[in-house]
């Protein structure tokens, strides 16, 4: 018997490669956008202070609208640039 | 971390419903940390219609509190755009303390300018709680009760068990606890 493949689906899942396993400002977990968006993924990726903290970014963002230090530590907010294999910095979110 | 008040899937079904506004979402969240919550906090939704106003009963049972007895009813109003803004915190029962005045307004610190929006309803439910072992008179809004309690702590502690007494007090009724 001989078969032949008309046609396939690949399924995949993906997490952020992060320790935090939520974002402790809107608690939903990162593989789950903030409440203000409708899809998890880069337009609402979870970015890293220096201090090692993680948000979704538009959280942390609407809480440096009126703060400059990070809420869980009130270490002074600076954003880490997450850098490839190579060491060239990586999704860019724009300020 | 403590776990959800409800599943994954329950949350995302709600999201997906497109109801409920953010601050409901992250309310939802905050009700899975207060399920811990001894019998001497308890915290309820008065109105049906009005999913982000809660009210919380504190049974002061604390051996070293000087308002042991007493039973204080807060109402805690969240904003719609919770965390970001903090929720307003009333205190429906009469009492003599340093940082409740005799409107009910309430003063505590991260119910004001150290509100964070990682802090939740367990930690202001807590917080509250708080304000009956550790008074604090450097940060008051009764100015007498903390003056009382800074210059005479047992004359402040009498009138505080007075209060406990019930009657009236300064033009106030307060409630019989003992």
């Amino acid at each position: 018997m001989k078969v032949t493949i008309d046609s396939w689906f690949a399924v995949a899942t993906w997490n952020w490669d992060i320790s935090d396993p939520h974002c402790v400002i809107c608690m939903n977990p990162f593989e789950m956008p903030c409440p203000q968006c409708k899809y998890a993924g880069e337009d609402c990726a979870p970015i890293q202070g220096q201090c090692g903290h993680h948000f979704h970014m538009h959280c942390i963002y609407k809480w440096l609208e009126t703060h400059d230090e990070c809420p869980l530590d009130r270490v002074k907010w600076a954003e880490k640039i997450l850098e490839d294999h190579r060491g060239a910095p990586v999704a860019q979110v724009p300020q | 971390m403590a776990e959800s008040g409800k599943t994954e899937e329950e949350i995302a079904a709600v999201v997906k419903q497109g109801k409920k506004a953010p601050g409901q979402l992250r309310v939802i969240r905050d009700l899975g940390d207060t399920a811990d919550f001894g019998p001497e906090l308890r915290l309820t939704q008065p109105d049906l219609n009005n999913f982000m106003l809660f009210n919380l009963d504190v049974d002061i049972n604390m051996p070293d509190s000087i308002w042991r007895k007493g039973k204080y009813r807060f109402t805690i109003s969240i904003p719609n755009d919770y965390p970001h803004t903090a929720p307003k915190v009333h205190c429906d029962t009469q009492i003599y303390h340093p940082n409740i005045d005799m409107q009910g307004n309430v003063c505590l610190n991260i119910l004001r300018a150290d509100w964070k929006p990682v802090l939740g309803l367990s930690a202001i439910c807590l917080g509250l709680q708080f304000l009956f072992i550790e008074p604090n008179s450097e940060d008051p809004l009764n100015l007498e009760a903390a003056q009382l309690m800074r210059s005479n702590p047992s004359q402040f502690k009498e009138k505080v068990s007075k209060t406990l007494r019930g009657g009236t007090y300064d033009g106030k009724v307060f409630p019989k606890f003992i």
